[in-house]
């Protein structure tokens, strides 16, 4: 296992410089910073740039400098001649705290509602579930939260107030801590990251917990004379998350589509609409850290999650 | 109810005797005349042709059925407009802008006071297009990919499943943005998937990152096909590999790549919708996408919620008849294969 999991750790490493030139070769095609700046600039400032970032230099040399810096944690300065990490941490914290509360909403529905159909199969909980999961498939994430934002605002102005979806808290990008205030505002958006989620879900854990319900070992259980809430708690639900549990580490990429999304249709300044922002303004010194952390939490995340399959199912024999 | 629920078991159902059929099931179709006919003859074991069965398997999905019904209505309104409105998809009349549903206006005009409903028939003629397009094109290079892993195996299977797996790690939406902008910047992307924003360009970038489900799902059933006697019978008598493979391997999958084209049309229209609504799709067509419309009226949503709410439904509504046809057709033609 610990054998595994180190093997595992080294292999990810030329994974992740493979990544790397991936990334650096895709921004570096699609965003032209002298081009989109320059109409502006001043020749010497050009000049400057272009020394700053190397732009005379061969692509492999430009790679290697750029790798060598973002691995020692120095992320560069924006075209403006401004420090990138503080601006891209206060996006990242924002981000987690969407993306956590999406999270604990997609898998508490999900596997909730899942649980009950599987249990009920056939009854018009069952029924039900089944419909709104189609729905949720089937409903453009940001349609969903425009119609969030129709709903709300139109009938519910006085409770929210006229601008329902963020206070003027979440702007200020000096306060990134959760609060309260925080917690209420980011319900609309969470929920519109978590449809598509809270639909596959339950379908998933219907499925899974179908498989389980219907297991030899079940009956065994059942004929030992254990309680069925015993019976569907300790036993069926447990060896039904197995293949869940893994599949929700796996979703990462899902997820970040989804919050740039969202975080668009609210504007919630985290990372989606920071990278949209700096993709539009053609800023790659930005754009390059920014997904270099998507690869690396998608490949931090698929490790955890072989891992935990291992951990979760002891007939999983990791080496 | 008690014949219906044993068919609906897979392997079940391969031979069906037709004096079992269920009343209420053999009075609308041609094979129940014979039914009924042959049912006084006592037991006669001739079997329902494989597309029978299917279809019978079919027409118990009910929201598959009528799913079936509203996509063929869909598709002929958006690609023969004339049927449903005259108006004028482009020129309006400024006079009568931002009007909200109305007999003349079914769906309401927008600010320059041109016809929602004309609009949203016409653009829907290129997410349809998308969906349609993508999906083919990612079930051949899928199935390819996926037929040549499970068939040969070894390195090759490793190699391709390696692949697959890398691209399903990649973060969809932010690929297809960064992606969506190379022709812009690059002339030799531009030769090969054509200008930025149009029509071929976002098929292809699409089709890149929508192979893979169907690579694996093929893989998976070329692997306990190709140690089926029928494979072995071919080789037996001299059938190459390309030919075993073409010829039987890959038919024999049909039942789960029809499935997978069907859904993957959904996850097509729906990606398309979302790049477009962000900016990234297609564009510069006379009559905008859907996923564009709404991105375009966004800011209009308090005032004329009319403008954002029917191209929204439209992509809905769609999306969810392909889905449910996609749930009727796993149902009917690759039972085994039902997960979620």
């Amino acid at each position: 296992m610990v054998l595994y999991a180190v093997r595992r750790l080294l292999w990810s490493i030329p994974v992740i410089i493979i990544a790397s030139i991936l990334v650096f070769v895709a921004v570096k095609s699609t965003t032209n910073p002298a081009a989109q700046r320059c109409p502006t600039c001043r020749a010497e400032d050009s000049q400057r740039l272009a020394e700053q970032l190397h732009l005379n230099e061969s692509g492999t040399s430009q790679y290697v400098n750029w790798f060598g810096k973002f691995s020692h944690g120095d992320f560069g300065k924006t075209l403006r001649q401004k420090p990138v990490w503080p601006d891209l941490r206060d996006a990242i914290i924002v981000t987690l705290q969407l993306g956590a509360l999406a999270y604990v909403i997609t898998i508490g529905l999900g596997l909730t509602i899942g649980v009950i159909s599987a249990i009920k199969q056939y009854s018009w909980f069952d029924s039900l579930s089944t419909g709104a999961s189609f729905f949720g498939l089937s409903i453009p994430p940001f349609f969903f939260g425009l119609i969030l934002q129709i709903v709300l605002v139109l009938k519910f102005r006085d409770w929210f107030g006229t601008t329902p979806f963020f206070t003027s808290g979440v702007n200020n990008s000096s306060n990134t801590g959760l609060g309260y205030d925080r917690l209420i505002h980011l319900i609309l958006p969470a929920f519109t990251v978590a449809v598509q989620g809270i639909a596959i879900y339950s379908r998933y854990m219907r499925s899974s917990m179908l498989d389980v319900l219907n297991s030899d070992f079940l009956r065994t259980a059942r004929a030992k004379g254990i309680s069925e809430r015993r019976v569907i708690v300790r036993h069926a639900l447990r060896n039904a998350l197995i293949p869940v549990v893994t599949y929700s580490a796996i979703d990462i990429g899902a997820v970040i589509g989804g919050l740039v999304i969202t975080e668009q249709i609210f504007q919630i300044p985290g990372m989606g609409v920071y990278f949209l922002q700096a993709f539009r303004d053609g800023e790659y010194v930005k754009i390059l850290p920014w997904m270099m952390l998507v690869v690396l939490s998608v490949i931090a995340l698929n490790l955890i999650a072989d891992l935990l399959y291992g951990v979760l199912d002891p007939r999983i024999r990791l080496d | 109810m008690t014949e219906l629920d044993r068919e609906d078991r897979p392997g079940e159902d391969a031979v069906v005797l037709q004096g079992e059929l269920p009343p209420d099931d053999s009075l609308e179709t041609p094979d129940s005349v014979e039914a009924l006919t042959t049912a006084g003859q006592g037991l006669s074991t001739k079997p329902l042709s494989p597309g029978r069965l299917a279809w019978r398997r079919f027409r118990r999905h009910k929201p598959a059925l009528v799913s079936a019904f509203l996509l063929i209505f869909i598709s002929l309104v958006v690609f023969f407009p004339a049927l449903l409105t005259s108006a004028d998809p482009i020129r309006g009349d400024a006079k009568a802008s931002n009007q909200a549903p109305s007999a003349a206006h079914w769906f309401g005009t927008n600010n320059l006071g041109v016809d929602q409903l004309s609009r949203i028939l016409h653009g829907g003629q290129i997410s349809l297009k998308v969906g349609l397009a993508v999906a083919l094109v990612s079930a051949v290079v899928g199935v390819a990919i996926g037929a040549m892993a499970g068939y040969y195996g070894k390195w090759l299977d490793n190699l391709l499943m390696r692949v697959t797996d890398l691209f399903l790690a990649i973060p969809l939406l932010v690929a297809l943005i960064i992606l969506s902008r190379l022709p812009a910047q690059n002339k030799w992307a531009q030769t090969v998937v054509g200008e930025t924003n149009s029509l071929r360009s976002i098929v292809t970038i699409l089709s890149l990152f929508f192979w893979m489900p169907m690579a694996r799902i093929v893989r998976g059933q070329i692997l306990s096909l190709k140690e089926k006697e029928f494979v072995e019978a071919a080789r037996a008598l001299g059938a190459r590999d390309r030919r075993i493979l073409i010829r039987h391997l890959v038919p024999n999958c049909t039942g789960a790549i029809v499935v997978n084209v069907t859904l993957s049309v959904a996850a097509a229209i729906l990606t398309e919708a979302a790049l477009s609504f962000l900016g990234y799709g297609i564009q510069g067509t006379l009559i905008p996408t859907w996923g564009f419309m709404i991105a375009d009226e966004k800011g209009s949503y308090q005032n004329h919620p009319w403008l954002v709410l029917f191209p929204g439904m439209a992509i809905l509504l769609t999306v969810l008849c392909v889905n449910y046809l996609g749930d009727g057709l796993r149902d009917a033609l690759d039972p085994k294969q039902r997960k979620v």
